[in-house]
């Protein structure tokens, strides 16, 4: 029996206008999400995320562009973009880049690293890693990254990987608004005095008020196999770019401290040069935090300028430079 | 293998190919069928195909023998060797927990101590519909309402046929297996029909269900923290929940089945649209109280007997209907506060005053009618406390706080802003599913209206909705663990 029989004109017209039908979503939909995103009124709860999470995700990414050889590369979650100063860096003769972004997990720094590593090329990178990285769900973070980052193909890749319909949205949605001729961020402006971009790639948390407590209790975190397979990837590919790395957790409170290495069973030191912070440095929780994991302002500064000396006493002073070329 | 899934996305294109591919081939149809559903049904737990072909088999081999012998004892002999291996089937896999428990417990109030213990076994997934359905084809053979099955690929098609096999309509095989047996041909409107119910029932599921899901479960997981306006909206949500969810997987299964050239039951007829219970449960879960009518209700004598008879056979019915949910007291009791609401109307002769939908022909109801419907889905709402209840003391514990005058507080809601996102939602959909009330399933009417483009905006406007608006973690159908 030949197929033209068996697809008979009924069976066309179905097939072809389920494909007809397949098509027009994929053309409309994405101009629905543009639609929705201007006009939702925020409190109604949905998938599609355009709202900016803190860390200045979108100023970080235009600026990485431009970045070429740094001396240092952080990557992590905001333990990594609120903890490292790149004033205090500059003064002692290094060139940093933050490339930190909220809720940071494995997942995204590999993909991040995928496409910035070879472009940026630093010295030497510094992954902060914590319980973060390993566990979490890597859906914010993805969002954040995706909506703040231009369009590109390789998107496709992280769309795929985290298989999330907020993810899927908010990459439709980005290239939605690139190619229409709408001027202004797609992004929903919202004027928040809670956070000051420093270039480079740093934020400085503004408000440290009681509201913001320092004890934060976790139980558990839950390893999710995908972040560390990520985790791996990330550190073959520097391993493959021929750059140094070194993994640090930063200063936490003390009670999170203990918290936070009580719940993580994950053997970081496994995976390289491996320095826990919270062992080597003693801070006052209610004079350098501003919340339980984060630094302020003045536990930075304390934190670099030890975090400096660490980094000459293990042979990579901006002087010596080993992780240089 | 869950409908919501990028999995059945891959698979359903594939299996409708080939089988249309094998069009005026019959057995091979069938076989088609037949091989998609042991992968449908195995891509979860391929160990208890065994289960599903062991019962088809034993049912097929007894339908051939009831129809060879003409002595009546030697054949309900073999009807009782078909409906013992089904009930032992489903008294072993899901009920021998709870004997076993019960006796325990029993045993324990006169002071002796038993160290019995249940064996653990996972339920193996859609054993209660299954099970029914080959149940029904033995008896109808035996009835002599259907000749047996000729070819046992057909017979297993007919019991695996991967749309209802999980959940179902529980279907008879005076209805479906014919349809196995004679050639189908590819139908447009039909199969158009088909993705329409499916669109629907995955919008109900995504959407409705699934969304009230992460409304009720915080509420009945801290009901006692709670007043009694927001275990109201807890229970509310359930209602809305549990309907969506089942009557959702029925639409894609039904759609589902359309695609291939078969017309399965119709399963939910818009029931919370009820005026009185009787009512109701003429629209809920239709293949499975027309089951219990057939095959116990009127065996045992129907509303053909004495008042007394009769209350004794509603109550066997609807209990049993409980125990049928699950091996627990609380789907027992929710068994029986439906007997206690259907009683008072066969005891009077009001069971069928309402046969045809509420406010028919008419765009709004009488306040009457409104205040009806309204009536009859808060007690439903109450009924759905049993069910979702963990044990039956917390059944009534949620009740009495919803009887309190916390009744009356503004409700709490943990995630606020996504409960007021939901009844948005609820309101948008049941809208639909009033316009689209007398026809088999809420779009069905969208068959009628000329022109593709206005079609095609309101299935776009679906797709964004459940693109908005869905739970993107994979949440299973309720009926699954039944």
């Amino acid at each position: 029996m030949c197929l033209s029989s068996i697809f008979n004109f009924n069976m066309k017209r179905f097939i072809l206008k389920c494909a007809g039908f397949l098509l027009a979503t994929l053309l409309i939909y994405p101009l629905v999400l543009v639609f929705w995103g201007k006009v939702a009124p925020e409190k109604i709860v949905s998938n599609l995320i355009n709202t900016p999470l803190l860390g200045f995700t979108a100023k970080k990414l235009a600026e990485v562009k431009h970045v070429s050889r740094p001396d240092i590369l952080f990557l992590g979650s905001s333990h990594a973009y609120r903890s490292f100063d790149p004033r205090i860096f500059r003064q002692s003769g290094y060139t940093t880049f933050n490339l930190g972004t909220s809720q940071q997990t494995a997942t995204i720094t590999h993909w991040l690293a995928s496409r910035y590593l070879h472009r940026v090329n630093p010295g030497l990178v510094v992954y902060v890693v914590d319980g973060v990285i390993v566990s979490s769900s890597e859906v914010e973070s993805a969002v954040d990254v995706i909506q703040n980052d231009s369009v590109g193909l390789d998107m496709v890749r992280l769309i795929q990987d985290v298989n999330h319909i907020k993810v899927l949205n908010a990459g439709l949605y980005h290239f939605a608004w690139d190619i229409l001729p709408l001027e202004t961020s797609h992004m929903r402006q919202k004027k928040r005095n809670v956070e000051k971009y420093i270039s480079a790639g740093y934020s400085i948390y503004l408000k440290s008020s009681l509201k913001n407590k320092l004890t934060k209790s976790i139980n558990k975190f839950d390893l999710s196999n995908k972040n560390v397979d990520s985790f791996k990837k990330t550190l073959a590919l520097l391993k493959q770019h021929h750059i140094p790395y070194v993994l640090i957790t930063t200063p936490f409170t003390r009670a999170y401290a203990v918290d936070h290495n009580t719940a993580l069973n994950f053997p970081f030191d496994e995976y390289g040069s491996y320095t826990d912070f919270n062992a080597r440095l003693v801070l006052e929780d209610s004079l350098h935090f501003y919340d339980a994991h984060h630094l302020n302002q003045a536990g930075v500064v304390v934190f670099n300028k030890h975090f400096i000396q660490w980094l000459s006493e293990n042979g990579c002073g901006p002087s010596e430079r080993p992780f240089q070329d | 293998m869950l409908f919501n899934t990028l999995d059945f996305a891959v698979f359903l294109p594939v299996v409708f190919g080939i089988y249309w591919l094998l069009s005026g081939r019959l057995y091979w149809q069938n076989l088609c069928i037949v091989i998609s559903s042991l992968v449908f049904y195995g891509w979860w737990d391929w160990r208890f195909l065994f289960l599903l072909i062991f019962s088809t088999l034993v049912d097929y081999l007894v339908g051939i023998k009831l129809n060879s012998k003409a002595d009546d004892a030697v054949r309900k002999y073999w009807l009782w060797l078909s409906i013992g291996v089904n009930l032992g089937l489903l008294g072993f896999f899901k009920y021998q927990h709870f004997f076993v428990d019960n006796f325990v417990t029993a045993f324990r109030l006169f002071g002796f101590t038993l160290d019995v213990r249940a064996l653990q076994y996972v339920l193996p997934v859609g054993i209660s519909f299954y099970t029914f359905q080959t149940m029904s084809y033995s008896i109808d053979v035996y009835r002599r309402k259907l000749l047996p099955a000729e070819n046992f690929f057909s017979f297993l098609a007919y019991v695996s046929f991967f749309p209802q096999l999980v959940a179902g309509p529980i279907e008879r095989a005076t209805h479906l297996l014919p349809q196995f047996e004679k050639e189908r041909t590819f139908s447009y409107s039909l199969a158009a029909q088909g993705m329409r119910q499916i669109l629907w029932g995955l919008f109900k599921k995504m959407v409705i269900a699934d969304n009230c899901a992460a409304l009720a479960d915080p509420i009945f997981a801290e009901y006692m923290q709670l007043p009694g306006s927001t275990l109201l909206l807890g229970a509310f949500f359930f209602a809305i929940q549990i309907y969506g969810d089942f009557s959702g997987y029925s639409d894609i299964a039904i759609g589902t089945a359309r695609l291939f050239g078969f017309e399965l039951m119709q399963n939910f007829a818009f029931p919370y649209f009820s005026r009185d219970v009787a009512e109701f449960w003429r629209r809920w879960h239709i293949s499975l109280t027309s089951w219990f009518k057939d095959y116990v209700y009127i065996p045992l004598g129907g509303s053909r007997v004495n008042r007394a008879h009769i209350i004794r056979n509603v109550l066997v019915v609807f209990l049993l209907s409980g125990f049928w949910h699950g091996p627990n007291w609380q789907y027992i009791a929710w068994g029986g506060w439906h007997a206690l609401l259907f009683v008072p109307l066969i005891w009077n002769g009001n069971h069928r005053q309402y046969m045809a939908p509420v406010a028919s022909g008419k765009w709004m109801p009488s306040l009457r009618e409104t205040m009806q419907v309204l009536s009859t889905f808060l007690l439903v709402c109450i009924g759905w406390v049993f069910f979702r209840s963990v044990t039956l003391s917390n059944a009534f514990d949620y009740l009495r706080i919803i009887a309190s005058p916390s009744l009356l507080e503004f409700p709490k809601l943990e995630k606020e802003a996504a409960a007021y996102t939901q009844i948005i939602l609820i309101v948008l959909f049941f809208a639909v599913e009033w316009w689209g009330r007398e026809g088999q399933f809420a779009l069905a009417r969208l068959q009628t209206w000329p022109g593709t483009f206005r079609r095609w905006a309101v299935y776009l406007l679906l797709v964004s909705l459940i693109g908005l608006f869905m739970k993107s973690e994979d949440v299973p159908f309720i009926y699954f663990q039944f």
